[in-house]
């Protein structure tokens, strides 16, 4: 193997995992203010990507105002379903399992509504930029690649400074670690949950307006995503957002090596059982059980 | 401070679960600035008036009135935001925050700026958490936790658990502290600085209803009143509780 395809299949491992970071983050930081272990998380990113297609092919908005609305349209669908549903679930005393059927169904419905609307063909976006390449160590990058990269690594590190320096941000994290401790403090824990379902919206919307440009979006692309996102996620311990973020990663690169090392027909079978026997050794993720409480 | 005497006042309070009585027409008030005591044996109903009171429970009968306002269909952020905020007998900290940003979250109620002005970080904003952090940085010194401001509360011990909730509750500028068994799980030295914030939170005003089973740390009650089986069976100073003889007999076991 020459130092090109590595450093290539690297960056290819990084891109696809700085996706699945963020549909693993948004997928963390709802089950860390929910308990809501949301199997839809994947169809924030299709509604994101469709949102932007159609307002930027169909209507002709500028491409900026266009990625505003498709991140906006993750959070209104985020809050939509935490209030029509979830709130209603919560007040009734639904056990865990409920909410994860709920979340498949409105999958399947989201999913089925694409198909509806928008057929079978799959919609790709411009990329970010310019059409620019460039050449990292031998590998031929596209200039959107590296905003991908930037801006996946920006909203990571933006994500944490929103918990922890800002005053909407703690009270989130207050009311996801103990809602009762929370309220007794003056925090409105159910508004909290509304807007930590808008902030997991918004960054599935953005991790598929992120990938768009270089994997096609359609209807069936979501469920893809979710698992991939569930992956990246329970790899980081599943309540932890950041940990999600390196979950992501080393699941992009571990694909990555798979394909260039066996072949891209085996990818899914040689990611999935390394992580199986990751998670046997490392039951509590990648950064033991402080990393599953952090974050 | 409104044309009320009381910050608290309870009328014919009664509640049941499951149609047996654990509140029944329980009577008391507590006065702007000063402490109030609640003592009772174990099951007399003390925690159940503290959830009545600060709205985790929603009474059946009677009337909760705070400053005046009928606080029935209040919720419990509302009553907090009021200035009507309890600790609690397991006390119920951000365990995978630190201590100053639990401290932090306590001040949060004090800030004026709105989401959109979080997220982007507009000067209002970063004012208002300038503000708290400084708050936060001040009550870690009061609360003697300026070493430990950094640390996780996970790994606090119980006794500090206890007093990072105190601080949380006292960060975020009550009218009415409602502490549930502050003295529990703590040392000595520890219960003497205690009692030293206590008598200086009534100094500045605010009122203190105190439950606990520490009878030195009940001295610092101008009132203490006992509940015994969810009925309040005397009221006066501690001097006054400690002879009457029912309440040795029920309580004291004398």
């Amino acid at each position: 193997m020459n130092v090109g395809l590595l450093a290539q299949s690297l960056l290819a491992g990084i891109t696809n995992g700085l996706t699945y970071a963020l549909i693993g983050i948004g997928l963390a930081a709802i089950f860390k203010g929910s308990r809501v272990p949301n199997a839809m998380q994947g169809e924030f990113s299709v509604v994101g990507a469709i949102v932007v297609v159609l307002l930027l092919t169909g209507h002709g908005w500028p491409y900026w105002l266009a990625i505003l609305c498709g991140g906006l349209s993750g959070a209104i669908l985020g809050a939509f379903i935490e209030v029509a549903f979830i709130r209603y679930m919560i007040r009734n005393a639904a056990p865990e399992d409920s909410y994860l059927l709920l979340t498949i169904g409105i999958g399947l419905s989201i999913s089925a509504a694409v198909l509806y609307f928008f057929g079978r063909e799959s919609h790709l976006l411009p990329g970010f930029g310019s059409d620019n390449l460039y050449i990292i160590l031998d590998a031929v990058v596209r200039e959107h690649v590296i905003w991908l990269i930037a801006i996946s690594i920006l909203l990571t590190i933006g994500l944490r400074q929103f918990y922890r320096t800002t005053s909407v941000g703690l009270k989130m994290m207050a009311a996801s670690i103990d809602p009762v401790g929370a309220a007794s403090i003056g925090i409105d824990v159910t508004l909290m949950r509304t807007f930590t379902f808008m902030l997991g919206g918004a960054l599935g919307a953005a991790a598929g307006i992120l990938i768009t440009p270089i994997i096609p979006v359609d209807y069936m692309i979501g469920l893809q995503l979710t698992l991939k996102g569930f992956a990246a996620a329970i790899l980081g311990g599943l309540t932890n957002p950041l940990g999600a973020a390196i979950g992501g990663l080393v699941l992009g690169i571990i694909e990555a090596m798979a394909i260039v090392g066996v072949s891209s027909s085996y990818k899914d079978v040689i990611t999935f059982s390394l992580l199986i026997l990751i998670m046997i050794a490392m039951p509590q993720g990648l950064l033991g059980r402080a990393g599953r409480t952090g974050g | 401070m409104s044309g009320h005497t009381e910050i608290l006042s309870l009328r014919s309070v009664g509640h049941s679960f499951g149609g047996f009585s654990v509140l029944k027409n329980v009577n008391f008030s507590v006065p702007h600035g000063s402490i109030v005591g609640l003592i009772g044996p174990n099951g007399s109903g003390k925690t159940t008036l503290f959830n009545v009171i600060s709205g985790y429970i929603r009474h059946q009968h009677g009337l909760v009135a705070y400053d005046g306002h009928n606080m029935q269909a209040e919720s419990i952020q509302a009553r907090s935001s009021a200035g009507l905020v309890r600790t609690f007998q397991t006390p119920k900290v951000f365990e995978q925050m630190t201590v100053l940003e639990n401290i932090m979250a306590g001040a949060c109620k004090l800030t004026r700026s709105g989401v959109i002005e979080d997220i982007f970080s507009l000067p209002r904003s970063r004012a208002d958490m300038r503000r708290i952090f400084e708050l936060a940085e001040e009550a870690c010194l009061k609360f003697g936790m300026e070493k430990l401001r950094h640390d996780l509360a996970l790994r606090l011990p119980a006794g500090q658990r206890r007093v990072l909730e105190i601080a949380r509750a006292v960060i975020g500028r009550p009218r009415l502290l409602m502490l549930d068994e502050p003295s529990s799980g703590l040392n000595t030295n520890e219960i003497a600085s205690l009692r030293r914030w206590i008598e200086q939170l009534r100094a500045e005003g605010i009122a203190i209803l105190l439950v606990s089973h520490d009878m030195e740390l009940m001295t610092v009650a101008d009132c203490v009143h006992v509940l015994y089986f969810g009925e309040i069976i005397a009221s006066g100073g501690m001097d006054e509780i400690q002879k009457n003889t029912q309440v040795r007999e029920v309580y004291l076991g004398a």
